[in-house]
């Protein structure tokens, strides 16, 4: 496993409940995660604790056995754990590519020659090798997000979460940045990716719900999609595809109602035409 | 009549250095009074450099902006009266938010329009119960509600000004399923209500397809379309050229009907695929 929390519990200094009431979620290496849940479900909270960024106020949090609350490996868990935010022109510091992506092996004291490897390298694996001379201002939304995920991938991390990385860009933008997430999971990263996309939850090997500050479901996406009101009772819906076969079988039609891709709906509709 | 009218508009950023860059180009629309707007298209198609035009916030290089038939750039005077007709709700508008308590910052336009005693409180109440704030937010400090409840009140404010022609960029970015469906629902009572002209910038064409009755669709600066929903939507090819993502029912749609199903294409909501699955359904059993 890679990162865990054993009855993590956080409270907002001004706050007037729990964000989060003692959480227990294990995340495996290789994991494709998405984690979705209203706002103000605790779901931010829950990432910022997986590098550190907060720190329980009781329960633990471990990165590779190492508790995120030892101060002195602080670097060493940020350097494993890489965070892109929602907001795509927060985040980028250089002014042109390529530095941007090598800010972060710089400040890790790595030598110029492999800085200039994994700058190589990072931009290729999110296919922006042919912006790296661009001035990050002069790119979508999408690519700047891309040009975030260079910067954590120059560091060698283990794990990338994303924290609605992609509500603030066009379907163009977000389909490339899923796209980039699927690929380097493919590749051996873990990916957790919050949003309020349910079709983008729809795509990663597991989702995991929260309401209220807690973990209501923790599966695969074919079974926490499986009873919408559910779902709906905790500020969330299924994806539109799903939502769409269960009204057909509402209405006593014989069709698939556990579909969650366009594909699956697709094949549904045509065994219910064929029958 | 035309309520909003763009006659050959152009504007520039940076005009006249290196960095120039043409966000609009001969660009003309007559927007009749009443209509729900959607306006789609990419990041840095122009629209948020368009509707920034609708009350005068930026200044067309060439071209006229006329609102109800008066060229807003005339004089002075009519600019100044013209952009509280025009409600424009910014994206991430509870950013805006800065009074003691919510009712205060819903006040806030009315106030500056002048609005006092009784006709100010009813105009704030109905605004505040169109949004969805009730009577125990009011006195709360902005800072206390939560995200979806700020942004609401944040439109609150601009509905309170009672604009006839109400402008949102993106008002349910950011927000939970719920969240985003009761904001574009209370969007729609008001317009049903108030008979007002409402535009909708969204990059999601489910919600553009439920909500709008036309849609103008931008590309690089320019109008490719601006046409009834459905009328926009059946030109999928078009939308796709230009990196445009239908609804997810509709590919499905689209999916079938190439794989050889006799469907309806213009299949843009839920509740319409649902109609067209029956239909065919039950055609099928008569023979």
């Amino acid at each position: 496993m890679l990162i865990e929390t054993e009855n993590l519990s956080y409270k907002y200094p001004r706050g007037k409940d729990n964000a989060l009431n003692g959480i227990n979620v294990t995340i495996n290496k290789g994991e494709f995660t998405a984690v979705v849940g209203h706002n103000g479900s605790g779901k931010s909270t829950l990432a910022k604790h997986f590098n550190a960024l907060l720190l329980p106020d009781a329960g633990v949090v471990t990165v590779d056995g190492v508790e995120t609350a030892n101060q002195g490996q602080l670097f060493n868990i940020r350097t494993k754990i890489g965070m892109v935010f929602q907001n795509p022109d927060n985040q980028i510091v250089g002014t042109v590519v390529e530095e941007d992506v090598a800010f972060g092996p710089e400040n890790l004291g790595i030598a110029p020659d492999e800085i200039a490897r994994r700058v190589d390298k990072a931009l290729a694996t999110v296919d922006m090798e042919q912006y790296r001379k661009r001035a990050p201002h002069q790119l979508s939304g999408g690519q700047k997000q891309r040009v975030s995920i260079a910067g954590i991938l120059a560091m060698n991390p283990e794990c990338i979460v994303l924290d609605e990385a992609t509500s603030m860009l066009d379907p163009k933008g977000r389909k490339e940045l899923l796209q980039a997430m699927t690929s380097l999971n493919k590749s051996g990263t873990t990916i957790v990716n919050i949003t309020h996309f349910m079709e983008e939850a729809a795509i990663a090997d597991r989702v995991i719900i929260m309401k209220d500050g807690n973990i209501l479901l923790d599966g695969t996406p074919r079974e926490v999609f499986a009873d919408r009101e559910i779902l709906l009772n905790a500020g969330l819906d299924v994806p539109p595809v799903s939502r769409f076969v269960k009204e057909i079988a509402g209405l006593g039609l014989e069709i698939n109602d556990n579909v969650i891709s366009e594909q699956e709906c697709v094949e549904a509709i045509e065994t219910l035409l064929n029958r | 009549m035309a309520v909003i009218e763009i006659q050959n508009l152009s504007y520039i950023y940076n005009p006249g250095t290196p960095s120039a860059r043409v966000a609009l180009k001969d660009f003309s629309i007559s927007i009749e009074a009443g209509k729900f707007v959607g306006i789609i298209g990419h990041t840095g198609s122009g629209k948020s450099t368009l509707i920034q035009h609708f009350n005068g916030l930026l200044k067309p290089a060439n071209g006229k902006v006329l609102i109800d038939g008066i060229d807003i750039w005339e004089d002075k005077k009519t600019l100044k009266k013209l952009r509280l007709e025009v409600g424009l709700v910014f994206q991430y508008p509870e950013y805006q938010l800065f009074e003691e308590t919510v009712e205060k910052d819903i006040a806030f336009g009315p106030l500056n329009m002048g609005l006092e005693g009784e006709e100010l409180n009813i105009s704030v109440e109905k605004a505040a119960q169109f949004a969805g704030i009730d009577s125990e937010m009011l006195k709360k400090s902005p800072f206390e509600l939560s995200g979806g409840q700020k942004r609401r009140a944040a439109i609150a404010g601009v509905l309170a000004m009672h604009p006839k022609i109400l402008v949102l960029d993106e008002p349910a970015a950011g927000l939970d399923p719920v969240g985003r469906r009761m904001i574009l629902e209370q969007i729609k009572n008001y317009h049903k209500e108030q008979k007002n002209t409402v535009i909708l910038v969204s990059h999601s064409m489910e919600d553009i397809a439920k909500y709008a009755t036309e849609v103008l669709v931008i590309n690089k600066g320019e109008k490719l379309m601006y046409a009834p929903t459905n009328d926009v939507f059946r030109q999928s090819a078009k939308l796709a050229e230009i990196g445009l993502a239908l609804p997810q029912i509709t590919r499905v749609f689209h999916d079938l009907i190439e794989k050889g199903y006799p469907l309806r294409p213009d299949i843009y909501t839920i509740a319409d695929a649902k109609n067209e699955i029956v239909r065919i359904v039950r055609e099928k059993n008569q023979i």
